[in-house]
C-alpha cells in the first residue's frame, strides 16, 4: 500500500511528539532513581540532573535499616489484600440482587445508595461511629468504613444487568442456589469488572494515608504511606525544631523511600494494565 | 455437568481458605497492636547501680502512684530522630515515679489534624501538647483537666512555676478561671541572621554593611565580579526568614506587617510608617538592577539551598544554624573550595534602631492532661515531677555523666557527643524532644557552641530584645484573628511583591490604595485588638 507523503510527515510528527511526551513522563522516575543513588550533597546542590553522580548506597542503607519499613510494608499489603477481597465480595453481593428488576424495594435501595454519592456524614461523626464501635486502632477501622464504594456498586450492577438471564435460569434448573449462581456463574463471567474494581480499590488502599492517621494509634500498625510522608514531607510543626537538628538527615533518603514504596506497583502494573483499559470501557455496549 | 460438581467442592474450599486467610492476616495485626507494653514490671529496668541514691540528692519520694501506672503521650514523630520505646531517661523517670510513659508517635505532617480530631471527639491522649488558645477553649469545654484544683495539694512545682511566670498562667487560663495546660519554656535567644559568603567578602575586600545603602554597595560589588549571578536571595517573602520582614524592620523598625514597636510599646502597622515606601523602593531597586534573585518570592527550601550552595547567590537571611550547615554541605559537595558562610549583623536605615526580637519565652503550646485520664492525681503529680528540677533535667539534659555533666559549673552536653548533637540527643535518648520536654531553654543553654557559632551569638546578642509578651485573646478576638489575619497577610504579600517587581509602580496613589485596602481587610481592627489585649496583659501582670 502506498503511503502518501503527508501521511508520512504526520506519522513522523506524531511519533516525535509521543517520544517527547514519554521523555517528559519518564524523566521524573529516572531522576528519582538517580538521586537515590547519588551523593546527598551533590543532589542538594542541584548537580544531579539525569545521571547519578557520586554513587553511594547510603540512602538505601538508611531506609532499609528502619525496622518500621518492613512492618509498614506488611501492614500496607495486609490492609490492601483484606480490603480488596472484602470489597469485591460485599460489593458484588449487593450489586447482584440490585441487578434483578423484580427485587422489591430496589428503587429505594438504589436511591439511598445514590444519596451517599452526594452526602457524607463528615469526618467527626464518622470518627465517632468508628470509635463507639470499638474499631479504633485495628485493621477494621481502615477497611470497613470505606468498604462499599457507591461508584463501584453502580458499575457492577450495570455489568450484572447486562448478563443474559438465560444463563442463570439454566444454572437454577440444574439445582444451583442464589449464592451458587452468584459465585459460580456470574462472578467468573464478570472478571473484567471484578479486576477493575479490585485494582482501583487496591491502588486506593495502597495510597490511603488519612484514615490510618486518624484511626490508628500504634506505630506498629501504620501503613507505608505514613512512613513515606514522614520522611518526604518535612515536619510542618514549630519551625525552630525543624531547623535545630535534621543535620544528620540524608536528603536522598526521600528518593530511595519513593523507589522502595512504588517498586511493587511499578512491577505489577504492566501485567494488569490491559484489564484497566478493558475495565474503563465497562459502560459501553456489551455484545 | 462434571465441572459444576467438581467446582462446587473447589469453590467452597477456596472460599473457606480465602476467608480464613483474611481473618488470620487481619487478626495477626491486632495481636501485634494490642500486645503493647502496658504495665511492664520494674524488673525490666537495668543499670540501677548507676542510679545511686546520692544522685542529685533525691531522698524524698517522687512516686506518683503505689502501683506502676501507664500514661499515653502524643508526640509528633521526627524523621531524623524517630520516637523510641526504650529511651533511658524514661526508664529513670519510671524508677522514680512509677509512671510509665507510652508515646504515641504521629507523623509530623498530620499531627495538627489528628489533634483536632481527638479534641473534637474528646478522645485525647493522657498527655498532649496543645496550642494555648485550644487549651483555654477546649479546657473550658471539658476536654482537658482543670489543674487549678490539684495544684495546691499535689503540684508544688507547677505552683511555683506559675508564680514565677504569671504570664504563663494567663496564657492557659480559660474563661471559667480553670488552668488547663503548662506552657513550656523556650529561653531567651535569637534565631535568624544575615548569612554571607565570608570567603568572598575577604577576597573582594568588602566590609559588613551597617545600613541599607551599604548593603546595596556590597551587593553591587558582588555583582560586578559575578555579572551573571544574583547576589541576594531569600526563601520566599513571608514568614520569619522571608525578605519582607527583615526589610520592613530595617526601614520602619516594625518586625513584620503588624507587630509591636519596641520604642512605643504599641502594636503598629508597617504600612503606616514613612519608611514603608522607602523599603519598597529599595527592594524595587535591588530587583531592577538584578541584585535580587528574580524568583525570590517563590523559592522553596531546596531551591534556596541550591542557589546558596552552588554560588548562584552570596547573601541571604535565614536560621543561624544554616551558617554551619551550608558550609558543611558545600565542603561535602566539593564544588566551591574555601566556601565559608558566616553571619553579618542586621542593617537599619538611619533613624531606625537595629534589633531582632528574641524567640518567645514560652512555647506555642503547653502540656495538657486529658479530662478523662483514669488517675487524675497521679497524672498531675507526674506533670509536676517533669517540671521539677530533677524531672526537667532528665528531659532537657539527660543523664548526668552520660549525656551531660556539670564539670564547668553550668550543665553542658558532653563533648564526646560531637558538635550540634541535636539528632543524637533526640533520637537515641529522647532529650530536647519537642512536645515532650518542658524546658527547651535549658537544653539550649547546655549546648556547646563551636567558635563560629559562639562568635555569631556574641555578634547578635547586643541587639536582641525580649520578645513581645504573648497575647491572651478572648474567644471573640481569637475568631476575628483567625478570620482576618491570614487574608490580610496574603493580600499584603501579594501587593508588596507587585510593587517590588514593578508590576505596580510605587506611586503615592497606589500606596494610598494599598493602605486603604489593608484597613478594609481589618488591619486597624487587628491592631486595636492586639493593643487592647496587651493592655489587659500588662494590667494583670503589674
Amino acid at each position: 500500500m502506498k503511503v502518501s507523503w503527508s501521511s508520512r510527515l504526520f506519522d513522523t510528527g506524531n511519533v516525535l511528539f509521543m517520544l517527547l511526551l514519554c521523555a517528559a513522563m519518564i524523566y521524573p522516575i529516572v531522576f528519582v532513581f538517580s538521586a537515590s543513588i547519588s551523593s546527598p550533597a551533590l543532589v542538594s546542590s542541584g548537580q544531579v540532573k539525569l545521571m547519578p553522580q557520586g554513587l553511594t548506597w547510603i540512602a538505601y542503607e538508611r531506609i532499609l535499616a528502619l525496622p518500621e519499613l518492613w512492618s509498614s510494608y506488611w501492614n500496607t499489603i495486609r490492609y490492601t489484600v483484606v480490603q480488596t477481597a472484602l470489597t469485591l465480595l460485599v460489593t458484588s453481593m449487593m450489586a447482584y440482587p440490585l441487578a434483578k428488576r423484580w427485587l422489591p424495594g430496589r428503587r429505594i435501595i438504589l436511591l439511598l445508595a445514590a444519596f451517599t454519592l452526594l452526602f457524607n456524614g463528615g469526618l467527626i461523626p464518622t470518627f465517632l461511629v468508628v470509635q463507639k464501635l470499638g474499631m479504633l486502632n485495628s485493621i477494621w477501622a481502615i477497611v470497613l468504613p470505606t468498604l462499599v464504594n457507591t461508584w463501584y456498586l453502580f458499575i457492577m450492577r450495570t455489568f450484572f444487568e447486562a448478563l443474559p438471564s438465560e444463563l442463570e435460569d439454566a444454572a437454577t434448573i440444574d439445582g444451583c442456589g442464589s449464592f451458587g449462581v452468584l459465585l459460580r456463574i456470574v462472578i467468573p463471567l464478570s472478571m473484567p469488572v471484578m479486576l477493575t474494581v479490585g485494582l482501583f480499590t487496591a491502588v486506593g488502599q495502597w495510597n490511603s494515608f488519612f484514615d490510618a492517621l486518624i484511626y490508628l494509634n500504634d506505630r506498629s500498625m501504620y501503613p507505608l504511606q505514613i512512613l513515606l510522608r514522614n520522611i518526604i514531607i518535612a515536619g510542618s510543626g514549630s519551625e525552630s525544631y525543624v531547623d535545630e537538628g535534621g543535620g544528620t538527615f540524608v536528603e536522598t533518603v526521600k528518593y530511595s523511600t519513593m523507589i522502595i514504596a512504588t517498586l511493587p506497583i511499578l512491577c505489577v502494573y504492566p501485567f494488569i494494565q490491559k484489564y484497566f483499559v478493558q475495565g474503563s470501557m465497562i459502560g459501553g455496549i456489551k455484545g | 455437568m462434571k465441572t459444576i460438581k467438581g467446582s462446587r467442592h473447589f469453590g467452597r474450599a477456596a472460599l473457606l481458605i480465602t476467608m480464613t486467610a483474611m481473618l488470620v492476616s487481619a487478626c495477626s495485626g491486632e495481636n501485634g497492636g494490642n500486645g503493647g507494653n502496658r504495665n511492664t514490671s520494674p524488673a525490666k529496668i537495668e543499670g540501677s547501680d548507676s542510679n545511686a541514691p546520692g544522685e542529685g540528692g533525691q531522698t524524698d519520694s517522687a512516686l506518683v502512684s503505689d502501683k506502676p501506672i501507664t500514661f499515653k503521650w502524643l508526640v509528633p514523630d521526627r524523621r531524623e530522630a524517630p520516637v523510641r520505646k526504650d529511651w533511658a531517661i524514661f526508664d529513670r523517670i519510671f524508677e522514680r515515679t512509677n509512671a510509665r510513659i507510652e508515646f504515641e508517635p504521629v507523623p509530623s505532617d498530620g499531627v495538627t489534624e489528628k489533634k483536632q480530631i481527638m479534641i473534637a471527639t474528646n478522645s485525647v491522649t493522657d498527655f498532649m501538647t496543645v496550642p494555648h488558645a485550644d487549651a483555654r477553649l477546649y479546657g473550658n469545654e471539658g476536654v482537658f483537666l482543670d489543674l487549678s484544683s490539684y495544684i495546691d495539694e499535689h503540684a508544688p512545682h507547677i505552683k511555683a512555676y506559675f508564680e514565677e511566670y504569671p504570664a504563663a498562667k494567663a496564657l492557659v487560663t480559660g474563661e471559667d478561671g480553670g488552668v488547663y495546660s503548662v506552657p513550656g519554656l523556650e529561653g531567651l535567644g535569637f534565631n535568624y541572621n544575615w548569612i554571607v559568603r565570608q570567603d568572598l567578602m575577604e577576597e573582594y575586600g568588602l566590609k559588613s554593611p551597617d545600613t541599607p545603602e551599604q548593603l546595596y554597595e556590597m551587593l553591587k560589588a558582588f555583582k560586578e565580579r559575578n555579572p551573571d549571578k544574583y547576589p541576594l536571595v531569600t526563601q520566599g517573602v513571608g514568614g520569619t526568614t522571608g525578605l519582607y520582614k527583615v526589610m520592613l524592620r530595617a526601614f520602619t523598625g516594625i518586625e513584620g506587617y503588624i507587630q509591636l514597636e519596641p520604642e512605643s510599646g504599641e502594636y503598629k502597622f508597617a504600612g503606616d510608617h514613612p519608611g514603608f515606601v522607602d523599603s519598597l523602593e529599595y527592594m524595587n531597586k535591588l530587583y531592577n538592577e538584578k541584585l535580587l534573585d528574580p524568583e525570590f518570592a517563590i523559592l522553596n527550601g531546596a531551591q534556596w539551598e541550591e542557589r546558596m550552595l552552588t554560588g548562584k547567590s552570596f547573601v541571604t537571611y535565614h536560621w543561624k544554624t544554616r551558617n554551619q550547615l551550608l558550609t558543611d554541605r558545600a565542603a561535602e559537595a566539593g564544588l566551591i573550595p574555601g566556601y565559608n558562610a558566616n553571619a553579618m549583623l542586621e542593617i537599619a536605615a538611619s533613624g531606625i534602631k537595629k534589633y531582632q526580637y528574641s524567640r518567645d519565652i514560652f512555647s506555642t503550646g503547653g502540656i495538657a492532661i486529658s479530662a478523662n485520664v483514669k488517675d487524675k492525681v497521679a497524672a498531675v503529680k507526674l506533670l509536676d515531677y517533669l517540671l521539677s528540677e530533677e524531672g526537667s533535667d532528665y528531659l532537657a539534659l539527660g543523664i548526668d555523666g552520660e549525656t551531660y555533666d556539670r564539670s564547668e559549673g553550668a550543665p553542658k552536653f558532653l563533648e564526646s557527643l560531637g558538635p550540634a548533637p541535636y539528632d543524637k540527643l533526640r533520637g537515641e535518648y529522647g532529650i530536647w524532644y519537642p512536645e515532650i520536654s518542658l524546658n527547651m531553654g535549658k537544653s539550649r543553654e547546655a549546648e556547646r557552641l563551636s567558635e563560629k557559632a559562639q562568635a555569631i551569638e556574641e555578634l547578635y546578642l547586643p541587639i536582641v530584645l525580649p520578645a513581645p509578651a504573648p497575647l491572651v485573646l478572648t474567644d471573640e478576638e481569637n475568631e476575628i484573628n483567625k478570620e482576618k489575619l491570614n487574608n490580610l497577610t496574603v493580600y499584603i504579600e501579594e501587593k508588596m511583591t507587585e510593587f517590588v517587581v514593578g508590576r505596580t509602580p510605587i506611586t503615592a496613589p497606589n500606596i494610598q490604595a494599598f493602605i486603604e485596602q489593608c484597613k478594609k481587610l481589618g488591619a486597624q481592627e487587628l491592631i486595636d485588638m492586639y493593643n487592647t489585649a496587651r493592655g489587659r496583659t500588662n494590667a494583670s501582670n503589674s
